[in-house]
């Protein structure tokens, strides 16, 4: 991999990463460790992947390893609060507040499920493909999120 | 909620620009490799503890420092480091003050490369922990796992996550 490919897949890819794994981890430390590691890897290993689309997927594949691997470690005794994690960041309009904070309460499973449908744009078989899971639990626990949203934002929730 | 309301909701969602920076920098770096953390935790901390004991208290620690006494640090041909995060610091002879071995965390970032200079090491320690938890004979130091759990009531877990990037000697 060429340095300009690195640097094109970091332009690419770096924002979208990251709120991966701040959606998996709920925190903003440990989401840039797993960005920094992730691409690390790319640099590292990624140089026989020539296709833009490939090297988006093998980074996404990557990120969820590496956020599972985190959240394994022993010391990772406690996690992070929801308010703590809000707190980091500027929304404009409040209801993307709400909206943030609503999905950050989800559940790890959901929130990443919900992440990957709705901010990846995601089809469901894609989305079981990646987390190796089947359709049925992906389709399971998208409704689960979206009912516990629905209960959270109350009006403002549109099921699409 | 539909994907455009999520995205928007989102955009004000980014990493840090330091991390950017950071990842970046990746190319730049000859034979970038991970190191443990366990390790990464001990290397800091034996940094940091000879800086400490030089300096003579858990304060801020420069540039200066580290620049006239850089062979400390190139540990194990290690050149550059690139590092943020929590460290354990050890003062087990408790050379810091009032003769009391010590235990203490150090919020430490280490920058090493074409900023700072081929040779000069960057190290900037800050204390967040004034009145920082005492277990005095653990043994010698740094024991980042000794001083991991006698610090672990006053220690958030997630600060024990370093972010660090280390190239092998050109």
């Amino acid at each position: 991999m060429t340095k300009e490919d690195f640097t094109r897949a970091v332009e690419r890819n770096n924002k979208r990463i990251y709120l991966l794994a701040l959606s998996y981890t709920r925190d903003h430390g440990d989401a840039e460790d797993v960005l920094q590691n992730v691409f690390l890897k790319l640099w590292d290993k990624g140089g026989k992947i020539k296709e833009e689309t490939e090297i988006d997927r093998w980074l996404t594949t990557v990120c969820l390893n590496e956020c599972r691997n985190l959240l394994r470690r022993p010391f990772k005794k406690r996690e992070t609060l929801l308010d703590e994690c809000a707190e980091l960041y500027t929304f404009d309009d409040p209801r993307s507040l709400d909206l943030f904070r609503a999905v950050m309460s989800l559940s790890e499973k959901e929130r990443v499920t919900v992440h990957l449908f709705y901010y990846e744009d995601m089809p469901i078989r894609e989305i079981a493909r990646t987390l190796k899971i089947s359709e049925n639990a992906a389709k399971t626990r998208l409704s689960r999120a979206r009912a516990r949203l629905k209960e959270l934002l109350g009006e403002e929730w549109i099921n699409e | 909620m539909n994907s455009p309301e999520y995205r928007r909701a989102m955009s004000g969602v980014n990493p840090s620009a330091e991390t950017l920076k950071k990842l970046y920098g990746i190319a730049d770096i000859r034979r970038p490799r991970r190191m443990s953390a366990r390790k990464a935790l001990t290397v800091l901390a034996a940094a940091v503890s000879t800086l400490i004991a030089a300096s003579g208290a858990f304060s801020a620690t420069t540039a200066e420092d580290a620049a006239r006494n850089p062979q400390e640090y190139e540990n194990e041909g290690l050149r550059k480091i690139v590092c943020d995060g929590f460290v354990i610091v050890a003062d087990p002879e408790g050379e810091a003050g009032g003769g009391d071995a010590a235990f203490s965390v150090a919020y430490v970032t280490v920058a090493c490369g074409k900023e700072a200079g081929e040779r000069e090491i960057l190290i900037r320690v800050t204390d967040p922990q004034k009145g920082a938890p005492k277990a005095g004979g653990k043994g010698s130091v740094p024991d980042a796992g000794a001083a991991r759990e006698a610090s672990s009531d006053a220690l958030e877990p997630n600060t024990l996550s370093v972010s660090f990037i280390i190239a092998e000697k050109p």
